[in-house]
C-alpha cells in the first residue's frame, strides 16, 4: 500500500497525456494546428537549452520537496500538549515513557500480536510529558486528568 | 536536425506540465481530507484529529508552494513559445486563466496564512471557514484551468476576427465558452483525479507509519477514513471516466479513434482491454471482448464506431501512444481499486475475531 501513492500520479500523467496528445496536431481542437501556435523567432538550439535547464532545475526541485517531505513524515505528527490526551480506554502509549525514562527498553509486547496496530508502541524521545500518565494513574495519583500547561490559554477558556 | 522547434517546444512545456501536475493534486486531494479531519475534530473534540489535520496541513503547505512555482513557468511558456497561439487564443483563454488567479488563487493563498498559523490565534470556527475556503481555492484553481483546457479540446462561445497571421478568436457568449461540451465531464474527472491522488497519499504515509509501529493511533484513523474515501472516490472515477470517454467519442472523434485504436469504422466494435497498435497495418493485436465498445459508447452492443477512416490523414494524433497512456490510466485505477481491496481484508483480519487486534 505504500507504493500505491504512485498510482494515481501515474493515471493523472498518463490521463493527461491522453487528452493532450489526443489532440493532436490540433493546439485549438479544429481549428489551429499546433506547428501555428508556435513562436516564430525562437530557435530549436534556444529551446533545447531551457529544456536542459529546466531539467536540471526540476532534478533539484524534485530532490528538494522529497527530501523535505521525508523529513516531515519521518518527524511525524507532533504530541501537542492536547494531542497526547489518551481517549480510548486501552490507550497506553503513554506508559511506555516510564519504560522508556527508567528502564530505557520498550515494555514486553502482551499477547505476543507483533504486528498488532497498538499496544506496543515503542516510545519515541519527542512524546511530551502529558501523555505520560493514564486516566487510572492520574486519578490514582491525584492528578488532574488533563495535564495542562497553566500559562497557556487554550481555545475554548473561559477569558 | 531531427527535432524542430515544434517538437521541442512541445517537449518543453509536456516536461512543465508533467512536472507541475505532481503538485496541485495533492493539494487538492490532500484540502479535501483536511476539510473533513478538521470536521471531525471540531465534531466530536477528539484531539487525534487536531493533530492529524496540523501534520497534514504541513505537508499542504509544502505541496502548495511547489505547485505554485512550477505552475509559473507554464505561463511565461505562453509568451516565449506560443506567442502565436497566445495571440491567436488570448481573449478567450487569457480570461479563464485571468479568473484563476483572482478567484481562486487569491482565495488560496489567503487564507493559507490562517490555516497554517491560526491554530490558536483565531476562534476554532474561522480556522475551519479558512480550511474550507483553502479547499475551495484549490478546487477552484482546478477547474479555471481546465476550463482553459477544455475550450482547447472543444471550442465554444467565440468567433474569429481578422484573418491570416492576425487572425484571433473572441469571446462571443462567456457562458457557452466557460460551460463548452468537455469542461465539466473534465472538471470532474481532473478534480476526482486530484482527490484520489490525495487520498492515496495518506493512506501511503499510514501504511508506512504501520509497519515501522509508529503512530499507531493517528494512522489508523487516516487508514480508515482513506480506505472508505478511496473505495467512494474510485466509484465515482469510473462514473466520470464513463461519462468522459463518451464526450470525447462524440466531440473529438480522432481523439476517442486514437484512445481505443479504431481504424475502421465498424459495428459491434470490439474492446481492447490491453493491446500494441501496429500503426503500419492499421490494427490492434491484443485482448479484446466483442462489441464492448459499442455498448460502452452508445449503449449498444450493434452500434457503430467511427473510426480513422473517416478522418484526414493530417489531422490523426499519433495512435499507439495516445493508445497506451489511456490503457494504462486505466489500469492504474485497476491496481487503485485492488490496493483498495486488498486493504479492506487486511482491516478485516487484524480486527476480525481471530485476528491480532480482535476483540
Amino acid at each position: 500500500m505504500i507504493i500505491s501513492v504512485a498510482f494515481p500520479h501515474i493515471a493523472n500523467q498518463v490521463g493527461w497525456m491522453t487528452a493532450e496528445i489526443g489532440r493532436q496536431p490540433w493546439v485549438v481542437y479544429g481549428l489551429l494546428r499546433t506547428s501555428e501556435g508556435v513562436s516564430p523567432t525562437i530557435h530549436s538550439t534556444q529551446v533545447m537549452i531551457s529544456i536542459l535547464m529546466f531539467i536540471v532545475i526540476y532534478i533539484l526541485l524534485f530532490v528538494l520537496f522529497l527530501f523535505l517531505l521525508d523529513r516531515k513524515i519521518k518527524h511525524g505528527p507532533e504530541d501537542g500538549e492536547e494531542a497526547a490526551i489518551p481517549h480510548v480506554p486501552l490507550y497506553t502509549a503513554g506508559r511506555s515513557f516510564f519504560a522508556f525514562s527508567s528502564a530505557s527498553k520498550p515494555r514486553d509486547r502482551a499477547g505476543g500480536g507483533g504486528d498488532c496496530i497498538e499496544f506496543n508502541t515503542i516510545p519515541s524521545p519527542t512524546s511530551s510529558i502529558a501523555g505520560a500518565f493514564t486516566q487510572e494513574e492520574n486519578a490514582k495519583n491525584d492528578r488532574p486528568a488533563v495535564y495542562r500547561n497553566p500559562l497557556k490559554t487554550l481555545p475554548g477558556d473561559p477569558p | 536536425m531531427w527535432m524542430d522547434v515544434v517538437m521541442l517546444s512541445r517537449i518543453q512545456f509536456a516536461l512543465n506540465s508533467g512536472f507541475h501536475y505532481i503538485y496541485p493534486p495533492m493539494s487538492i486531494g490532500i484540502g479535501l481530507m483536511l476539510v473533513i479531519f478538521e470536521g471531525i475534530y471540531l465534531k466530536t473534540k477528539n484531539p487525534l484529529y487536531k493533530k492529524i489535520t496540523k501534520f497534514w496541513v504541513k505537508i499542504f503547505a509544502l505541496t502548495f508552494a511547489l505547485g505554485v512555482a512550477t505552475g509559473l513557468v507554464q505561463l511565461f511558456a505562453f509568451g516565449t513559445n506560443w506567442a502565436r497561439y497566445s495571440r491567436f487564443v488570448g481573449d478567450v483563454f487569457g480570461s479563464a486563466l485571468g479568473a484563476e488567479g483572482i478567484f481562486a488563487f487569491f482565495l488560496e493563498a489567503g487564507f493559507l496564512g490562517v490555516m497554517l498559523f491560526g491554530w490558536d490565534r483565531v476562534s476554532s470556527k474561522m480556522h475551519y471557514l479558512s480550511t474550507i475556503c483553502v479547499c475551495l481555492g484549490a478546487h477552484f484553481s482546478a477547474i479555471w484551468i481546465v476550463v482553459a483546457n477544455s475550450w482547447m479540446q472543444t471550442p465554444a462561445g467565440f468567433k474569429i476576427v481578422g484573418t491570416g497571421a492576425l487572425a484571433k478568436a473572441v469571446v462571443t457568449d462567456f457562458w457557452a465558452m466557460i460551460f463548452n461540451p468537455s469542461s465539466v465531464d473534465r472538471i470532474i474527472h481532473v478534480v476526482v483525479g486530484c482527490w484520489l491522488t490525495g487520498i492515496f497519499f495518506i493512506l501511503s504515509v499510514s501504511a508506512y507509519y504501520f509497519l515501522k509501529k509508529r503512530n499507531q493511533e493517528f494512522s489508523h484513523a487516516t487508514m480508515k477514513i482513506g480506505l472508505w474515501m478511496a473505495a467512494v472516490v474510485l466509484l465515482l472515477q469510473l462514473i466520470s471516466a464513463d461519462s468522459s470517454a463518451r464526450g470525447v467519442a462524440v466531440h473529438q472523434p480522432s481523439k476517442f479513434a486514437a484512445m481505443e485504436g479504431i481504424y475502421h469504422t465498424e459495428k459491434e466494435a470490439p474492446l481492447a482491454l490491453i493491446g500494441w497498435v501496429d500503426e503500419k497495418k492499421q490494427a490492434v493485436r491484443g485482448i479484446k471482448i466483442p462489441g464492448l465498445l459499442s455498448f460502452l459508447t452508445h449503449r449498444d452492443f450493434e452500434a457503430e464506431v467511427k473510426g480513422f477512416d473517416q478522418i484526414p490523414e493530417d489531422a490523426r494524433p499519433p495512435v499507439n501512444l495516445v493508445f497506451q497512456t489511456y490503457h494504462l490510466m486505466i489500469a492504474m485505477w485497476g491496481l487503485m481499486v485492488l490496493v483498495v481491496v486488498a486493504g479492506f481484508v487486511g482491516w478485516k483480519k487484524r480486527r476480525g475475531p481471530n485476528g491480532p487486534c480482535g476483540p
